[in-house]
């Protein structure tokens, strides 16, 4: 695989990767080094790449056993970066947290792992449920009721969003 | 509105074709939504959102294994210049040591002096310079000696407390 190929076959799955590591690491500054990781490794082996026929499947796949492996390893080192900060949320940013899509996407990361990333494969990608489930390495059946029980947890979660709201608002009038 | 509310029903038990959730996705895109469905608004706009996350850009794959070449390359480089200089600085020491055997020399700032007394002389001439400056170099820390003798807190305390007395005692 020369470059122009690994551009146009591997490269444009960046994005994809990147909201991939973004899911499982819940951090933007590991999902950047995963990426960069994953994308050298695979650079180097780019000789290889061209006996895999779907590279999108084996490129997340790839990207989600990295990022479980970033994950061990943080676990033993228990690394916190040295410039660290806690910020106590402001007004403003308590204000927005309030906001429902924000909610919603804390709800998201609240979903175990195999949960959200099959959910976000499914509804932010838009991938099939056959190629999900090649990836997640489980039969289709499995994928499905993944998928469905964190689509159902979502909806149980907002609509326990709004009765407190409303009872809230009962409240207050 | 039912075929949503079928839809969605679907699409919680996961088994909606990529088809109808398109659908889905376009009715919650638009206006028009009923009141009812009005609360999965935010879930299918949160999707959107973060399709999109773009990937940052990451380093020229090709640059990074050429770079770690190029490291390796100029260790070498310098390691070998490093061992050269080595060479060089041990060869000519050995020779002008060769040379010194044959007569008394000594090279004081540069001159060569043979002879013996002089030579004498001059090194304790510096030596004695030397210790000049170390005195006065050790200045500093003296004044500062003598500073942290004055101000010594406990001592201007017991000072000014006797100080104190002696005025009670005068103006009783």
């Amino acid at each position: 695989m020369n470059i122009r190929q690994f551009q146009y076959q591997i490269l444009c799955l960046s994005d994809k990767s990147y909201r991939m590591a973004l899911s499982i690491l819940k951090n933007e500054s590991n999902a950047r080094d995963a990426l960069q990781e994953l994308m050298a490794r695979l650079w180097e082996k780019r000789g290889q790449l061209d006996a895999i026929t779907n590279h999108q499947a084996f490129v997340l796949t790839s990207m989600r056993n990295l990022c479980f492996d970033m994950l061990r390893k943080s676990i033993h080192t228990l690394e916190i970066p040295a410039d660290t900060e806690y910020n106590a949320p402001n007004p403003y940013q308590q204000v927005e947290q309030a906001d429902m899509m924000n909610h919603i996407g804390s709800m998201i990361d609240e979903l175990p792992e195999m949960q959200r990333t099959i959910l976000r494969m499914k509804d932010v990608e838009e991938m099939e449920l056959k190629e999900i489930a090649q990836i997640m390495s489980m039969t289709e059946n499995a994928a499905t009721v993944n998928l469905s029980r964190a689509r159902k947890k979502l909806r149980d979660m907002i609509i326990n969003n709004q009765q407190k709201e409303n009872t809230i608002y009962e409240r207050y009038r | 509105m039912n075929d949503i509310d079928n839809l969605l029903e679907k699409y919680f038990n996961g088994v909606s074709s990529t088809e109808e959730e398109k659908k889905l996705k376009s009715y919650f895109n638009e206006t028009g939504i009923l009141p009812e469905h009005e609360i999965y608004k935010p879930l299918f706009a949160v999707f959107d959102s973060e399709r999109q996350i773009k990937a940052p850009g990451i380093a020229l794959l090709e640059k990074k294994t050429k770079r770690l070449s190029f490291t390796r390359r100029t260790i070498i480089w310098i390691a070998g210049a490093a061992a050269v200089a080595l060479l060089a600085i041990t060869l000519s020491t050995f020779n002008s040591l060769q040379d010194q055997n044959r007569e008394y020399v000594v090279i004081v700032n540069g001159k060569k002096i043979s002879n013996q007394h002089k030579a004498r002389q001059y090194a304790e001439n510096m030596f004695a310079e030397a210790e000049k400056i170390v005195e006065n170099s050790y200045q500093p820390f003296r004044e500062a000696a003598n500073m942290k003798e004055e101000f010594n807190a406990r001592k201007i305390l017991r000072e000014t407390a006797q100080k104190i007395e002696d005025i009670k005692t005068n103006n009783p």
